[in-house]
């Protein structure tokens, strides 16, 4: 039976990270193999609630939570990253290498061979699905209090989805923000807001040294 | 107060208004990153400051518990001191004094407030699955000592601590039985 809970989950899910990626790749295939994914830090996810955003961060015994209401959410600032591409580029390099074994010890060995050809599958199988779920970014969401990254949308499909379904709660919070505001508002921002005209400077006369001074009320308009 | 102005995740630089709320991937102006800026109203909306209370002016006004010298404006929903507008923490629709909010907030009874939850469901399945013979045993105890405890807020998984029971039990009981087995046939 389903339980009833308030949330509902927005796609993604991400890492946030103890160890670099790379170097977790490294002790996968090099040192402690499969325990190398217990340094993968907490996984992080995203629900939405009534009036606040849920960023859920689980690391298998306990759950932290931080919370982002809709009311106080000022932006959401996205970098298309390179990292999907860099990856695209290793994972074809070693299914090219396998490949290339398999078919330079094939040629004497078939088994030889087809342990290469599946070894290089399982590569290429990472690498269609790294292809497949899109170019990769990074996302924060400000408020006025902070700059929190958010590592489960790190692909711009997930995002774009993700806004999707974040946007009309945030309108419903906030109001909506027509586009032409915006510039008419950055301009205020860049400019300062604008000042009363200052008033006239008035000259001094002074006829007598020890008289009080006498105040030009300016030219008659 | 902070100026409303973004800053370009890769190289820093402030943002202007014409990459907000682009329909496409926008190119920062500095270093040419691809941005998606998607801006709302609360950006533009100066800071709240927080107001100070009224002094007393008439002897015999109720006056605030931690400021004798403010108008006390509200009491407080937990213990009943009267507060002044600044010890006034409204939360949730609730009015708090500062050393409830506190206390509130380390016993984990505010709601909204809750920064982080054991998950107790999740221990005693993992403990009942793994197969030795005391980690059963640990899975029983977790399932009947948190039974009642809160799960996840997200994913309660109350079916778990049944499923951990069962486990556990079976897992003890089989180990139990080879247990039996090899005495008995030593």
């Amino acid at each position: 039976m389903a339980e009833a809970t308030p949330y509902r989950r927005l796609p993604g899910t991400g890492y946030r990270r103890m160890v670099p990626g790379w170097a977790i790749l490294l002790l996968f295939f090099f040192a402690i193999g499969i325990f190398a994914l217990l340094l993968r830090g907490r996984r992080v996810q995203l629900w939405l609630g009534a009036d606040h955003l849920l960023l859920v961060e689980s690391d298998g015994r306990q759950e932290f939570y931080k919370r982002f209401y809709y009311r106080d959410i000022q932006a959401v600032v996205v970098h298309k990253t390179s990292e999907g591409k860099i990856v695209n580029g290793i994972l074809t390099g070693i299914t090219c290498l396998f490949l290339a074994i398999a078919v330079a010890v094939g040629m004497e060995e078939v088994a030889a061979g087809i342990v290469f050809v599946c070894i290089a599958a399982i590569f290429g199988i990472a690498l269609l699905v790294n292809w497949l779920s899109g170019p990769t970014c990074q996302t924060f969401l400000r408020t006025a209090v902070q700059i929190e990254e958010l590592p489960s949308l790190t692909r711009l499909r997930q995002l774009h989805k993700a806004l999707d379904q974040l946007r009309p709660l945030i309108v419903a919070g906030q109001g909506e923000l027509p586009p032409d505001e915006i510039a008419a508002r950055m301009r205020e921002v860049v400019e300062g807001p604008r000042q009363p005209a200052p008033e006239p400077i008035k000259t001094i006369i002074l006829e007598e040294p020890d008289a009080p001074p006498r105040t030009d009320p300016g030219p008659a308009s | 107060m902070n100026p409303p102005l973004l800053q370009c995740p890769r190289c820093r630089a402030w943002l202007l208004g014409a990459v907000f709320n682009q329909p496409q991937l926008s190119p920062c102006p500095a270093c040419g990153a691809s941005l998606v800026v998607e801006v709302f109203p609360a950006f533009f909306r100066p800071m709240e400051s927080g107001t100070s209370g009224e002094a007393v002016m008439v002897e015999g006004e109720s006056s605030c518990f931690y400021h004798p010298q403010k108008k006390a404006v509200q009491p407080c929903d937990a213990c009943g001191r009267f507060l002044c507008a600044l010890c006034d923490c409204a939360i949730k629709g609730q009015h708090l004094c500062p050393a409830c909010l506190e206390s509130g907030s380390k016993k984990q009874a505010i709601q909204g407030l809750e920064d982080v939850r054991p998950l107790h469901s999740r221990q005693a399945l993992m403990l009942s699955c793994l197969p030795f013979f005391i980690t059963g045993l640990g899975g029983i105890y977790m399932a009947l000592r948190y039974r009642n405890a809160p799960g996840s807020l997200v994913r309660p998984m109350r079916w778990a601590m049944n499923v951990a029971l069962a486990l556990g039990v079976l897992q003890t009981l089989s180990f139990g039985v080879l247990f039996f087995l090899i005495f008995t046939r030593s």
